[in-house]
Formats: C-alpha cells, structure tokens, sequence
C-alpha cells in the first residue's frame, strides 16, 4: 500500500471475561485513512477489541498506541475516537441538530463554528432537511446517516464501527456499503468496523483482520484473504472453498497430497508460500469458480491439471453462473461455480457423470489447522 | 353481551361504593348549614372560615414541609438507588429487602421508628416524621425509577461518553432526562403518600406540630368543624391531580 503510515498499534493484547478468553495475544497495526475490518464470527472477540480501542473495556495486558502515545490509561471521554454504535444510540430526547452537535459542544467550541460544522455533517449525509427531526421519526437509514455523522463531526483520528449494516435491509446494507466507501475517502478519516459479513469486508475492507476464539488467525488485504489465506480457517471463513485433506510429499520432482483415494498436484509456488515441508499434513482448497467441468468422452488433454470424476447432483442457475453439486466416486461432495457462457444445460444433466478439473497452480495449499 | 351488562352494572357498583362518601364529602364542604343531615344551600362560607383556623392551617403546613422534604430526599436517592440496583446488584435478596418498607405494615415500621428515635434519643419533631417517611418514600421512588431504567439502552450513555462527556455530565445529559418521567411519577406518588399518612406520622410526630391526618383525628374525638369537610376536599383535589399527573408520567412511552 503507497504511503502507508501506522496510526493504531495493538501489543499483545489479553482481556479475558471470566474463564472467556476475548482476545488472546492480540497484535496488529491499522494504518492512517485505512478502512480497516474485525472479521469473524458472533464471540470471535472482534467487538471487545473495537471496545478497547474505544476505551470501554480495559485490556488485562498489552497495550494499544495510538501515534505512538498510550492509550491504554485515556479514558473514552479524552480519546481522539468515535464510535458508531451497532444500536445507533441516538439521543431520543434531542433533536438529530442536537445530536451531531452534542460531541463538538463538549469541546467547548463557539456556536457558531458548532453550527458550520453540524450543517457541514448534515451535508455530508445529504439529510439537512431533518434537522429538527428527532430521532424516533427516522427511518432506519436515516438513523444510520445521523449516528455516522454524530461520529465523523468531532474529526477523530478513528472512527469505530459496530456492525454497522446489520440492522439495515439487505438491499440498503448494499447501497451504504458504497456510501461509507465514499464518506471514508471524504473524510480521509481511518475506519475501524466489525462485522460477522465476510461479503461485508471484502467489499469494504481496504485490509481485514479474520478472527477467530480471540486471537488473529490473519491480517491481509481482500485479494490475500481470498487467494493466500494463511490457515485452513480463513479458506473456509472467506467464499466458498472445496477442501482436501492429506499428507504433503514430494514424488518424481512434482509436490503431491496424498489424500487416499487420490494424489493431487500442487503449485511449488503454493507450497513455498505456505512454508509446509515434505510430510506435512496439509489442505488442498478449490474455490468453486477454479473448477472447469468437462464429460467424461472429453478426450482434452488434462495435462497440468487435476481432476477426479463424479455425478452432477444438483445443478442451481444463479443468471450469470451455474451452482453445481457434484459427488465423486469416494462420496466426497464438490461444489462448482461455472460461468453460464461455458455451460451447456443439455450436456449436463443431474445424474450426469462428469470429469471436474483444476489448474494445478489454483489449488490453494494451506497447513491443516490443529483442532 | 348479557355478562357485559352483569360487569358493567357490577362496576358500577364497585365505584358508588368506592366514591360515594368521598362525593358525599365533596358536596359537605359547600354545604352552608355544615350539617351532614340538612341542606342550607350552595356556599363557600367553609372555606372561608378554614382561611381563619390557625390551628389546621398550622397542621397543613406541616404535612406539606413534611411531604417536601421526604419527597426531595427520596427522589435523588430513590432514583440512586435503582440504578445501582439495575446495574450493580442484580440480587434478588437485596431487591427484596429494598421493597420491603412498602409492604411491612405501617404500624410495625412505626413502631420499629419509634424505638429507633428513643434509642438514639432524638426528640420527635417534624424532621423525624420526616425522616420516617423517607424509609418507605425511598422504596417507592426506587421502584417506579427501576422500571424506566430497565427500558434505557445503556449504549446510550456509552455514546455520551464516547462522545467526550464525562461520566457526571451524561448523566445529567442523558441518563437524567431520559428516566425523569420515572422520577418525577415516583416522587409524585411519594408525595401523595407522605401528605396523608397517619399512623407513622402519628407514632413519630412531637407534640407541639401535629401533621394534618393527626390533627384532624385528634378533632374528630371532639367533634368535626365543617371546615375540615373544606380542607379535606382540597386535599382530595389536590391527591387526585398528582396522582392524575404520576401516571402521565409512569407511562413506559414517556413525554417526548
């Protein structure tokens, strides 16, 4: 990332509620501007982190910096952060003007330069007509629009977000996706957001962290998240993913997983990335969208590919793409994602026995976690 | 539609039984003859004349200092203690025993009060039925104030401070705005309560500043004057307003 400066570091944080560990030896550096997400799922341990960033929990051990000062002892009151609340938390009893003034009013700022920068926010979310609304008579996005610019009007170095599509509908959580996008480039202000979506923060996300069990399983941009996860975990957190077990051996100068039915190929490039040795016990993961399927007469060469056979047993059209199940031979189920241009839905049938193939270097090689 | 007319009649009843000698009072009070048996016509001659009795005006006064200042107390205590009771304790023994003084019967707390006051030699005054008031007014505000604050999203308070408000100021930013309609039903109803309670006030009260319930029964013993009749009325309406304006105000809905 160009020009990339750190602006949140998180050492070795530990919190632990009662025999719950939340976070587990938490470490990681968010940059400044960067829209930056906690990812995983309900009680990974991704909103007590946002709530120590905020200030409301207290790490038991570690400590997060912010510009390289402590934040560790600031109390949420004193911290240069804001937090956008799953809930919205907005004050019932105040007007929507009354709201996004409140935080600037406790700096002690002159009315005036209160009133430029409320009406500036209220701009910014393109709702100055509602002014005098109080909160109880918006709509859910309306809500949301005010509760971020309750948030962004103090101008904060981060700005933390609580899950903050989940209470929409799911054709609005996709149009604000886009609208935070471009209120983040805006502001230039770094965003900080938790969500359990994984849709969520790929399309968000300028960098995610994966969650699981309070610890980081990996930190890493949309594309290495999806294409170089580092664990078996994140393969299967982030899309879809068919997944073989087995050992890692090294034959006749080619790296092969023996998975007992079969041997498949592997990318050295992948096993070198993953950093596995010969004898390994390692997971081959297929993204769907990887898989070419083929009939079994094809006579194409499979040369520099992998395949096993099997039979179509469901077959879903999606417009632009086929969602296929196919189980094979040693009743393994497969799930194929084939471009409607390439399929053909009077040569595939259900029952169908087709040849499902890879290209070696899109098998992706991780280390078989440790349950 | 026949059962509906049976509880309808029934109901009716209930209130003739409830409100007639209350109505019957009411009409008393302009009774020019001031006696219960014989009309002299419409008049407000008793009022007037409460306007010239030291003595129950003297008492109402009482009751009203009384009823002020347990009602003060018991509000910013009471609405204390039911956040601590909703945030911190959580224990149903505890609950248990916040509640009881509105239950125990008031003559075992009185009783209960006065050796209290007699062990710790405190001369009975206005202030010890005061205090005494403020041990069940206490329970009572606490209660109503508890139930406002199980509805209020503590993230509320969360965005107050996250926001740059210490912890004082979001209380009285937030916290207090948002559950004053509770406060302000229960220090009503602590009131109401306070102004005509007898037997507590009866047990703790010295013997030079009677409170109005124990005046007025001190002149039953020799006789009723029909200003009493006036008095009572005005304090009925009086009752009868609070009471009218608490539960605007209990209300889960609120007044914004």
């Amino acid at each position: 990332m160009n020009g990339w400066k750190e602006l949140i570091r998180i050492e070795n944080v530990v919190k632990r509620f009662g025999t719950i560990l939340a976070a587990d030896h938490i470490s990681l550096s968010i940059g400044e501007g960067e829209f930056f997400a906690l990812l995983g799922p309900s009680g990974c341990g991704k909103t007590t982190l946002l709530r120590m960033l905020a200030g409301f929990e207290t790490p038991d051990s570690g400590s997060i910096l912010l510009d390289g000062k402590d934040l560790t002892a600031v109390r949420p009151w004193n911290r240069p952060v804001n937090m956008m609340f799953q809930s919205y938390a907005l004050f019932p009893h105040m007007s929507v003007y009354d709201n996004i003034a409140y935080g600037l009013r406790q700096e002690g700022l002159p009315a005036a330069e209160v009133d430029r920068r409320v009406r500036n926010a209220l701009e910014l979310i393109g709702l100055p007509e509602l002014a005098k609304r109080k909160p109880g008579n918006l709509s859910g996005g309306q809500k949301q629009r005010v509760a971020l610019a309750r948030a962004i009007v103090k101008q904060p170095r981060v700005l933390l977000l609580d899950e903050p599509l989940a209470a929409l509908d799911r054709k609005l959580r996709v149009e604000m996706r886009l609208e935070l996008k471009r209120l983040q480039n805006e502001v230039g202000i770094a965003f900080v957001f938790v969500t359990h979506d994984q849709e969520e923060a790929l399309t968000m996300a300028d960098r995610a962290a994966v969650m699981k069990d309070g610890k980081v399983m990996q930190v890493g941009t949309p594309e290495e998240l999806y294409n170089a996860p580092a664990n078996l975990y994140v393969a299967q957190f982030i899309g879809e993913a068919n997944v073989f077990a087995g050992q890692l051996d090294y034959i006749d100068s080619e790296w092969q997983l023996e998975c007992g039915e079969q041997a498949f190929r592997v990318s050295a490039a992948e096993v070198h990335r993953s950093g596995l040795a010969k004898g390994a016990q390692a997971a081959l993961v297929i993204r769907p969208e990887r898989i070419e399927i083929a009939p079994t007469s094809d006579s194409n060469s499979v040369n520099q590919r992998n395949w096993v056979r099997g039979q179509i047993l469901e077959i879903a059209y999606l417009g632009t793409a086929y969602n296929l199940v196919v189980q094979t031979v040693t009743d393994r189920r497969l799930f194929a994602q084939i471009q409607a241009a390439d399929f053909s839905s009077s040569t595939f049938r259900v029952g169908d026995t087709i040849r499902i193939s890879w290209k070696v270097e899109q098998g992706i090689l991780v280390p078989l976690d440790k349950l | 539609m026949r059962s509906q007319t049976w509880l309808r009649f029934h109901s009716s009843l209930v209130y003739i039984f409830l409100y007639a000698p209350i109505l019957m009072l009411i009409v008393l009070s302009f009774n020019r003859s001031g006696l219960p048996t014989a009309w002299g016509g419409f008049s407000l001659y008793w009022y007037a004349e409460l306007l010239q009795n030291r003595a129950l005006l003297n008492a109402a006064l009482n009751s009203l200092l009384v009823a002020s200042g347990s009602t003060l107390v018991s509000a910013a205590f009471g609405t204390l203690l039911a956040m601590g009771l909703e945030r911190i304790a959580r224990n149903l023994v505890l609950d248990a025993f916040v509640f009881l003084p509105m239950i125990i019967p008031d003559i075992v707390l009185a009783i209960a009060l006065l050796s209290f006051f007699t062990f710790i030699e405190m001369p009975l005054s206005l202030l010890t039925i005061t205090i005494s008031h403020i041990v069940f007014n206490i329970a009572f505000v606490a209660a109503i104030v508890r139930t406002r604050l199980s509805y209020f999203d503590n993230t509320l308070e969360e965005a107050s401070l996250d926001l740059g408000a210490p912890p004082l100021k979001t209380f009285f930013k937030i916290t207090l705005p948002l559950i004053l309609p509770g406060v302000i039903a229960g220090s009503l109803l602590a009131f109401t309560i306070s102004l005509d309670e007898f037997v507590i006030a009866f047990f703790t009260a010295g013997p030079a500043q009677p409170t109005l319930p124990i005046l007025i029964y001190s002149m039953v013993r020799f006789g009723v004057t029909p200003d009493v009749n006036a008095l009572a009325t005005i304090v009925l309406s009086l009752s009868a307003l609070l009471i009218l304006i608490a539960q605007r105000f209990g209300g889960t809905e609120g007044f914004f």
